[in-house]
């Protein structure tokens, strides 16, 4: 039996770091790690790269669950035998959160009737809610996630997240929302007439002439228009938002969640790791490892550690190949000795070597997920 | 290379951790010791706070940290941090014209989140501050010769760069159209600017930037530039020298000579695609194994792209 990784133990698993560095991959080779350990576990990602997807043995990732054949890695017994597991029960499903379909089903949930979703839905505005509230698109995403950790049995499910520095903000972003939606904004800018559901120009009462004058200034009337409109079908909304949010931020703190920090042992993304360390702190979010990927590992016979013995060798080969090796060692040693400083920074980091494919199937999956297995035992990472 | 030398915004995008900010900052310092007055940017969503400088261009450039606004950091070399609330301020400002106005507005809270329900406002008056700096003249002559965007990664950066495009499709008339409109027109003028593709020669940015590349061209229909191919490994052994080397050799060493030859095959082999499938020059830029810090680094690549731009001189002279 594969054991399970020591800091997968919680249901919600939730991987961050700069981009760049193979976070879904990663986010993959976690789950099938689990999978083959006897969980039941769905792996979410917001990549549309198709990689991700072929890698698992998946025409493409959609919006819907789709289950990972694991047949051919010799541990279930392929089809037609009826289902004799030679090792594991465990089970991998994938799926790619759309943001976009990710705001509409929670309008859907939300909306008060069918006539009001699709007021919402035919709203210029809407068309472009995800861009014009900052981290909407992770909340939706988030929102979407904690409704199936809610509604489905899974033992575990590992969130990928966006490659930017964009994605820290999915992390405020439940706080964020709830921030906008709690402010009284509609009520203090909407006339009572727009309260009761009566919707013109006049609806605004911006406070005082001069404000509303300097808005329209800025934006045009009808865009002002739009705007209220658009508010005002939200705020019949809020109650139901707020408890969502609440929801969301609640089980991103809570037992259930851990956190993964992802990383390369590049300057810059070590740089960005720590940052995201600094924030999970702050946010008392429960980080439960720290992965650098494709660190790149120190030659075992160099001319750092033996000058000596590897300067023989090179005596005992033609001239001009021995100076294109002796080159090779020492950028060899190069790169692993800035990675070392590199790493050095952060603590407890678990090293995944680079590897001399890139990872394109399910194999170099399981590959990837038995080094975490092991640079984790060597860590001696504790289960609590 | 050269001919996009003369453009005024230069673009920088690609996935992350290709490299962006090594070229922005070696090709600003390549164009101010040209005697060229350049003003690099990045885009930051984040205030500097206690959790660090979010900037990568000072690191880049070996420098501190630098403050946001504009500030040369050295002769003709401006750097300026982009950051969307302080980017709203200033176009408020030159809306209202009224720092007071500005304050009474901003200042309050229910406008504020109205505003953010504007659609990519944030955007929007990010990009505006960039773009305004493009065409902005002090004395009759532009304000600077060149504009260097460090562009967001992939997906945040090309929907940057689409902003106009998307909100000119559903924003009614009014002064935000106006100003979307004169966005979008120094964006797609090829005279002015170039968007600069970098990638790493590896499956993933490979395809990014050829889908990246498709994108720049319908729907965005953006000018592109170039395409730098950064951090390439050098391939040092053929496969009958890898079969000596194993024979010749303790495994140890020749293991670290299979391991640098297998990720030269990938990158050559991800170059080679990258040739086959793009329409775009490339450049091609090898990794600095012994450079210390993202500084030496920079310095490295503009050393570079010195050496490519004087051999391009020389081939043309010589025709």
């Amino acid at each position: 039996m594969i054991a399970a990784l020591p800091f997968a133990s919680r249901r919600l698993l939730v991987c961050i770091g700069p981009g760049g560095v193979g976070k879904t991959t990663l986010a993959a080779a976690i789950a099938l790690r689990e999978a083959r350990a006897g969980r039941k576990v769905l792996v979410c990602t917001i990549d549309p790269a198709r990689r991700l997807a072929n890698s698992l043995g998946l025409e493409q990732l959609s919006g819907r669950e789709t289950e990972v054949s694991l047949a051919g890695l010799g541990l279930v017994a392929p089809a037609p035998v009826p289902a004799t597991r030679l090792e594991t029960p465990g089970r991998l499903f994938a799926m790619m959160l759309d943001l976009r379909r990710s705001w509409d089903e929670l309008i859907d949930r939300t909306a008060k009737s069918p006539e009001q979703r699709d007021r919402i839905y035919r709203n210029a505005l809407y068309q472009h809610l995800a861009g014009a509230l900052a981290g909407s698109q992770e909340y939706a995403a988030v929102a979407q996630l904690a409704q199936l950790a809610q509604d489905r049995d899974y033992d575990l499910i590992v969130l990928d997240t966006p490659p930017t520095v964009q994605a820290l903000d999915f992390l405020e972003a439940p706080t964020r929302i709830l921030d906008f939606l709690d402010n009284g904004a509609a009520r203090l800018l909407l006339a009572p007439a727009a309260m009761a559901g009566k919707v013109s120009l006049r609806i605004l009462s911006l406070g005082s002439g001069v404000i509303m004058k300097s808005l329209s200034r800025l934006t045009g009337l009808e865009l002002l228009r739009q705007l209220a409109e658009f508010m005002l079908e939200l705020s019949g909304m809020y109650d139901a938002f707020k408890a969502k949010a609440a929801e969301v931020k609640r089980l991103l703190g809570s037992a259930e969640t851990g956190f993964v920090l992802i990383t390369s042992p590049q300057p810059g993304a070590v740089d960005e790791a720590l940052a995201f360390a600094e924030i999970l702190r702050r946010g008392a979010l429960p980080l439960r490892a720290v992965v650098a990927n494709r660190v790149n590992p120190m030659p075992k016979l160099g001319l750092r550690e033996s000058p000596e013995a590897l300067l023989q060798i090179l005596e005992q080969l033609p001239g001009e190949l021995a100076g294109r090796l002796r080159t090779a060692v020492e950028d060899a040693e190069s790169l692993a000795t800035r990675d070392a400083r590199e790493l050095e920074r952060l603590p407890r980091v678990l090293r995944i070597p680079r590897l001399e494919r890139e990872v394109f199937d399910l194999d170099a999956l399981v590959e990837v997920g038995d080094l975490l297995a092991s640079a984790a035992s060597s860590e001696k990472l504790s289960v609590a | 290379m050269k001919g996009l030398l003369d453009r005024r915004l230069l673009v920088f995008l690609g996935k992350g951790g290709v490299g962006k900010s090594t070229l922005t900052a070696a090709m600003g310092r390549l164009l101010a010791a040209r005697g060229r007055r350049v003003l690099l940017c990045e885009i930051n969503a984040r205030a500097d706070d206690a959790i660090g400088s979010q900037a990568r261009l000072p690191p880049a450039l070996g420098l501190p940290a630098v403050p946001p606004e504009i500030t040369e950091v050295q002769p003709n070399l401006f750097l300026c941090n982009i950051q969307p609330e302080a980017a709203l301020h200033e176009y408020v400002l030159l809306k209202l014209k009224l720092e007071r106005a500005v304050t009474k507005l901003l200042g309050n809270r229910p406008v504020r989140s109205f505003l953010r329900m504007i659609p990519s406002l944030s955007e929007v008056v990010t990009l505006g501050k960039l773009l305004h700096h493009v065409r902005e003249r002090r004395r009759g002559s532009f304000r600077f010769d060149a504009v260097l965007l460090d562009a967001p990664s992939t997906g945040y950066g090309i929907s940057l760069l689409g902003v106009p495009q998307v909100l000119l499709r559903s924003l009614p008339t009014g002064p935000m159209r106006e100003d979307l409109e004169w966005m979008r027109a120094i964006l797609v003028d090829g005279s002015v600017t170039a968007v600069h593709l970098v990638t790493l020669c590896e499956e993933l940015p490979v395809s990014e930037t050829l889908e990246l590349s498709a994108a720049l061209r319908d729907p965005l229909g953006l000018p592109r530039g170039l395409c730098f191919a950064n951090a390439i490994w050098p391939s040092r052994f053929d496969a009958s020298e890898l079969r000596e080397l194993e024979s010749r050799t303790p495994s140890p060493v020749f293991e670290t000579a299979r391991r640098m030859q297998a990720q030269a095959d990938v990158n050559r082999h991800q170059l080679a695609r990258l040739r086959e499938t793009l329409d775009l020059p490339i450049v091609e830029l090898p990794l600095a194994f012994d450079a210390p810090d993202a500084a030496a680094v920079t310095a490295r690549v503009q050393r570079q792209l010195e050496a490519l731009l004087l051999h391009e001189a020389a081939a043309q002279a010589s025709q």
